[in-house]
């Protein structure tokens, strides 16, 4: 791609590139779910001409419902069908009948929570009179598909990307080399702290099938909180180094959400991607805080619970959301009762309340990595102190490896808590950045990797 | 980038002296990781036993016309030369053999493919074949039915480096396996992670095996391989005494199933027991005496079979670590084992040595 991306082609053609590219990295998974690509793309690119170019509100509004018809659709067939039909099944049968469908064989697409929602944006952001539709289907078409951000965000807005496709765009000297540095970070972020130091330990403690004692509970769910930062945020900026590397830029997808202090700060810094969409797509127009404090509780706990819901067909996943939600309404009404003075500017107040924040997070994501809601209480139990009968489950290496690891990433995200990454890397001594940079390829090759798939290419 | 941004900010760095340092510092290390792993007994040439290298097998077992397909666990995966038998029968076998994993998923998987109709070598290792519980490498079959284009791929593009680097190896060599194997005081209940069976092998790229040569060579390595095996079999999990005796019926019965779908369409099955000594032998002979199961297996699915046990020509060779062959007596074991193969194929039987001196030693 990039020898395609920097030969002497016309823009179009470079442009037709980058679309069969993306097609074929789409399709390397499973080339017939490339066809739902396609619908999405061709269903927003009307919807929006079709809303763009009415008058009346009634069928502006029939438009839109057309395009979050067809993506929540597609959606709600592929992630959540079966999901849906094992609840039907329980409910009917808790009613006394007893249904047996066939087993359903439905294979999630990849990406698909991502795609659907930025089609959606794209369709949303032109009946609200955010953006016009785009100028070339071409571009619109690269919008939706384009690679290093298809499967697993960040999810990108029309007016971010879109614009960007309308001249010609090559990465500079500079911009290569900090793309081909974002792409190291992020790989070494997935392949070795992830994959390698902390894997280990979080499936030993969510694998153990019995009840663990405290400090294997804590340090599985801490390990896990790690992973899933590591797995994620790394993927995100191995997207941000690889579109750079052609010369598109991408939005922060994360921002050391473990130094956040409280769960609105988290949540600024945690998938801001999604969590911003949610807050633009879903918690204002269902009025936000504008319509009173009873109604604004509903709409946090609403938009949670279906962040919760887009991340899977599990009630484990709708569980987590709720959690976070809970812990959103009462910071809200502690704020709203006691002032901005409980959230004291000190620091030692703000460390304090960003620990607790920490780990009241980690509890949230024993919610997230378990089967079921049996181990997820009886790990939550063991993290606070109910451990009677309790089995060891973390081998010395793995406390080892986790406790280093994690102590590593909460003194990064604390330092980094105020600063961009591109200021600190500006100020390092050039000796020093190389010094990193080798150091993290060679981990990366020394670690081989196990072909681990990301954890959210299943979302 | 902020999401209110559209332009990334690039670090006032010297990037392409940067960049230099960084090759420069990168190749230099590689290189010296290399020459250390080559230096311990590692080889270019020798390929991950993946599940992709796996599948590449699998698939020319349904393409080929009439194969010979090795299955079962890493005794027959070790102690089966191809190349030998190749030269002795004039016929290359395809292994599909996977380390830790009992045969009867990947005979049922063969007897459910209606490409397939040829010749099964089942590898006996009597738990292996009787318990469930052994499915350490079960999943090969999983990835070769939903093998994606880039895994396809990716395998081809990792067996171009394997090929070429000795530290590509899976086992030993990756960093974090490195450090696993670091003997740590274990805490009570939990598996010493130290204590799993490190590298034995040496794969080919037809998957091509035997004992890597430093398990034969460094005495400490074996011995470290033999505790290893102790403290695996010292953990197994043991019946309660009033426990019933196990009852073998339904793997006969599951078994005998495949082997007729198989013959039905023109192909066969015959079963191999691999030699075994000390604290392996102790283990399967006392749990899985020959006479309520290898025996009966043979007679209920109307099979031929090889028992070490019985052939005098297959007893007396070297396994270092008491459960695989080493790799020169793998040549002389299957030099020997495919005339007894052959035999048991066409009489359906056990075969045994003619003269009476054909019993255990």
């Amino acid at each position: 791609m990039l020898a395609l991306h920097n030969a002497p082609f016309p823009w179009r053609a470079k442009k037709v590139n980058l679309l069969i590219a993306s097609y074929l990295f789409y399709a390397a998974w499973n080339p017939p779910f490339v066809i739902l690509l396609w619908i999405s793309t061709v269903v927003d690119w009307y919807v929006a001409k079709a809303i763009f170019r009415s008058e009346s509100q009634t069928r502006r509004r029939s438009w839109l419902v057309v395009s979050i018809a067809v993506n929540l659709g597609i959606l709600g067939f592929f992630k959540y069908g079966t999901f849906l039909l094992e609840n039907f099944v329980t409910i009917v049968g808790a009613l006394g009948f007893d249904f047996q469908p066939a087993a359903p064989s439905i294979i999630l697409p990849i990406g698909i929570s991502f795609y659907t929602f930025q089609t959606m944006a794209y369709s949303l952001d032109v009946y609200l009179r955010r953006a016009k539709p785009a100028g070339r289907f071409l571009d619109f078409a690269l919008f939706v598909t384009f690679f290093p951000q298809l499967v697993a965000g960040p999810i990108v807005r029309p007016t971010q990307l879109i614009p960007q496709f309308a001249e010609p765009k090559r990465a500079s000297s500079k911009q290569l080399m900090w793309g081909l540095g974002l792409m190291t970070l992020g790989i070494f972020e997935k392949v070795v702290l992830a994959d390698g130091a902390l894997a280990p330990a979080s499936e030993a403690v969510f694998g153990a099938g019995g009840t663990v004692p405290f400090v294997d509970a804590w340090l599985g769910a801490m390990a896990f909180g790690g992973q899933i930062f590591c797995d994620f945020a790394g993927y995100s900026t191995t997207a941000i180094g690889a579109a750079l590397c052609l010369g598109f830029s991408l939005p922060n997808n994360f921002r050391y959400p473990y130094a956040a202090v409280g769960f609105s700060d988290f949540w600024g810094r945690w998938h801001i991607s999604l969590s911003t969409w949610l807050r633009d797509y879903l918690y204002i127009p269902l009025g936000g805080n504008r319509k009173g404090r009873r109604r604004t509780y509903i709409n946090l706990a609403l938009t949670m619970l279906l962040g919760g819901l887009w991340h899977g067909a599990a009630w484990t996943f709708v569980a987590w959301g709720a959690l976070h939600a809970a812990y959103l309404m009462l910071e809200r009404w502690l704020r709203e009762t006691f002032g901005e003075s409980l959230i004291a500017r000190k620091a030692h107040a703000q460390f304090v309340m960003g620990f607790f924040t920490y780990l009241l997070v980690n509890v949230t994501w024993v919610f997230f990595r378990a089967q079921d809601f049996g181990s997820a209480w009886s790990l939550v139990g063991s993290m606070f102190g109910f451990t009677a009968g309790a089995t060891p489950a973390l081998a010395g290496i793995y406390i080892i490896q986790a406790v280093v690891v994690i102590a590593v990433i909460l003194v990064t995200h604390v330092w980094m808590r105020e600063r961009e990454l591109e200021d600190v890397v500006t100020a390092t001594p050039s000796w020093l950045v190389g010094l990193v940079w080798a150091g993290m390829l060679f981990a990366i090759i020394i670690t081989q990797g196990g072909g681990d798939a990301f954890i959210y290419f299943q979302f | 980038m902020r999401m209110d941004e559209t332009e990334r900010r690039i670090p006032d760095q010297p990037w392409p002296r940067v960049g230099l340092f960084v090759l420069i510092a990168v190749v230099i290390a590689t290189a010296g990781w290399e020459m250390y792993w080559r230096s311990n007994y590692f080889n270019s040439g020798e390929y991950v036993n993946s599940n992709g290298l796996w599948a590449i097998q699998r698939r020319a077992a349904s393409e080929q016309a009439h194969p010979t397909v090795i299955i079962g666990s890493s005794r027959i995966f070790f102690d089966v030369n191809l190349d030998v038998w190749e030269r002795v029968t004039g016929d290359r076998p395809i292994q599909l053999a996977l380390e830790g994993t009992g045969p009867r998923p990947f005979l049922h998987d063969l007897a459910e493919d209606a490409t397939f109709e040829g010749v099964v070598i089942v590898g006996y290792t009597p738990p292996l074949v009787f318990l469930d519980a052994f499915d350490l490498r079960l999943d090969a079959i999983d990835y070769y039915k939903t093998e994606s284009p880039s895994e396809f791929i990716g395998q081809r593009l990792s067996m171009m480096l394997e090929a070429r680097l000795a530290f590509l190896d899976g086992s030993n060599t990756p960093l974090f396996n490195i450090l696993k194997n670091i003997p740590l005081e274990s805490r009570d209940g939990v598996n010493p992670p130290h204590m799993s069976p490190r590298k034995l092998m040496t794969t080919g790229a037809d998957r091509s095996t035997k004992m890597w040569s430093r398990v034969e060579q460094d005495t400490t390595y074996r011995k470290l391989a033999r505790d290893i095996w102790v403290f695996l079999i010292e953990g197994l999990p043991k019946p309660p005494p009033d426990a019933p005796p196990f009852d073998p019926t339904p793997v006969f019965e599951s078994v005998k199933t495949d082997v007729d779908k198989i013959r039905a369409r023109g192909g066969d099955v015959v079963f191999v027991r691999p030699p075994s000594m000390a604290i392996w032998r102790d283990l399967e002979n006392g749990g899985f005496p020959r006479e309520r199961f290898w025996d009966p297996l043979l007679e209920y699915t109307n099979t031929g079979g090889v028992h070490f046990e019985d052939n005098s020509a297959l007893q007396g060779l070297e396994l270092p670590e008491w459960s695989h062959l080493a790799a020169s007596e793998a040549e002389k074991y299957t030099e020997a084992l495919a005339p007894l193969v052959l035999k048991a194929l066409e009489t359906r039987e056990g075969v045994k040595d003619p003269s009476p001196g054909g019993s255990a030693k």
